[in-house]
């Protein structure tokens, strides 16, 4: 689920906010014209005010499709306010400032590293990293799918890893790893 | 700042979903009272007085109308837009009493020298790729930099190089840059 805090948030945002944009745009335009033209005695032309109205004076809270409406924005809007105020990881990981100039580095480019400093240092057959910036250090969760007498050499790696890119020193690794549901054949 | 921006609006939008959700299914379900469960969805007076209201509601609501597509353009706007504006153009002065090369108007434009300091980064050899984008005053610019690195390169190396690269861009332009916001991204390397 880390997909959900902040990366893909950032596009669905992104997303839901011109597709707002542009049915405000539309549906701006519409409610003038369709104001404009009753006002002219054209008549409304593309909302039927009184049907739809009406349909809606004569429909109580109770209604089982009211009911299912209320429950649908329940979910929805209880699902959208989790995403957006659970805490998104950065897009980028401060490295240093000297002078003017800050530094950073992409997250995600910190992650792949330490992947990779873990399949290059033992045989794994999976490695996931996310790394998340705490105060003055980063924190890694690294998950990797090895034996587990291969930890040693995989904390080793990716904390080599990490201080290559820049790491803050009080940066921890928290590594997880799960042996392999069946027993590789390792020439 | 839009990323901030979309959060608060669809951090609103979700709090007022849940509001009315939740107030809906407690009334419906006639929890808060039997009488609220028949009310109906929409007062039925309300849409009748909008149409007894004669021509004044009708402008009235046609600039609603107006101002709703005015605020759905300026949301499309916001997500479309990169950054601000780029910097300003760079002129050096004419002196009319000085030498004759330099009677005459130079101007450079903002862009080439955010595209000359771009293809200064990207001469670094381990550099794959860069985007520089430069705003701000021609005498305190601003500048934001994407850079795309080799996976193995010694970022350290690196760094000195691409500060070798800002020195230069101060020595053309004229003016250090006031603040600088490097951001590196490494790349699998090229076999």
């Amino acid at each position: 689920m880390d997909l959900w805090r902040g990366d893909a948030m950032r596009v669905v945002n992104a997303l839901l906010s011109l597709l707002l944009g542009l049915a405000l745009v539309a549906g701006g335009i519409l409610v003038a014209v369709e104001a404009v033209a009753t006002a002219v005695g054209a008549g409304p032309f593309a909302i039927p005010v009184t049907s739809w109205a009406s349909l809606l004076e004569h429909r109580q809270l109770h209604d089982p499709w009211a009911i299912a409406g209320f429950a649908a924005a329940t979910g929805v809007g209880a699902l959208l306010l989790l995403t957006e105020l659970r805490p998104w990881r950065p897009l980028r990981l401060a490295i240093g400032v000297d002078g003017p100039t800050s530094w950073w580095l992409s997250r995600r480019s910190v992650e792949e590293q330490v992947q990779r400093a873990t399949l290059a240092a033992a045989p794994a057959w999976h490695a996931a990293a996310s790394v998340r910036p705490r105060h003055r250090r980063w924190e890694v969760r690294l998950r990797a799918v090895a034996r587990t007498d291969a930890r040693p050499a995989i904390a080793q790696a990716a904390e080599a890893g990490l201080a290559r890119l820049g790491a803050p020193q009080e940066s921890r690794v928290r590594l997880r790893i799960r042996p392999p549901r069946h027993r590789a054949r390792v020439a | 700042m839009m990323e901030l921006g979309n959060r608060v609006l669809w951090s609103l939008v979700a709090a007022a979903l849940l509001a009315v959700g939740i107030a809906g299914l407690l009334a419906g379900s006639g929890v808060i009272g039997m009488s609220a469960q028949h009310t109906t969805l929409l007062p039925q007076a309300g849409v009748h007085l909008w149409q007894q209201g004669g021509i004044g509601a009708l402008v009235g609501l046609s600039a609603v109308g107006a101002v709703l597509s005015l605020c759905g353009a300026m949301l499309v706007r916001a997500q479309l837009r990169t950054a601000g504006p780029a910097m300003a153009d760079l002129v050096v002065p004419s002196r009319s009493d000085g030498a004759r090369a330099e009677r005459g108007r130079t101007a450079v434009s903002g862009g080439t020298i955010a595209t000359g300091f771009q293809r200064d980064l990207r001469r670094i050899p381990s550099v794959q790729g860069a985007r520089v984008r430069m705003s701000g005053d021609v005498a305190r610019p601003l500048v934001r930099a994407r850079i795309d690195v080799v996976a193995g390169a010694d970022l350290q190396d690196l760094r000195e190089e691409v500060r070798q690269s800002i020195a230069r861009l101060a020595a053309t332009s004229g003016a250090a840059p006031v603040a600088l916001d490097v951001t590196l991204r490494l790349c699998a390397q090229r076999d």
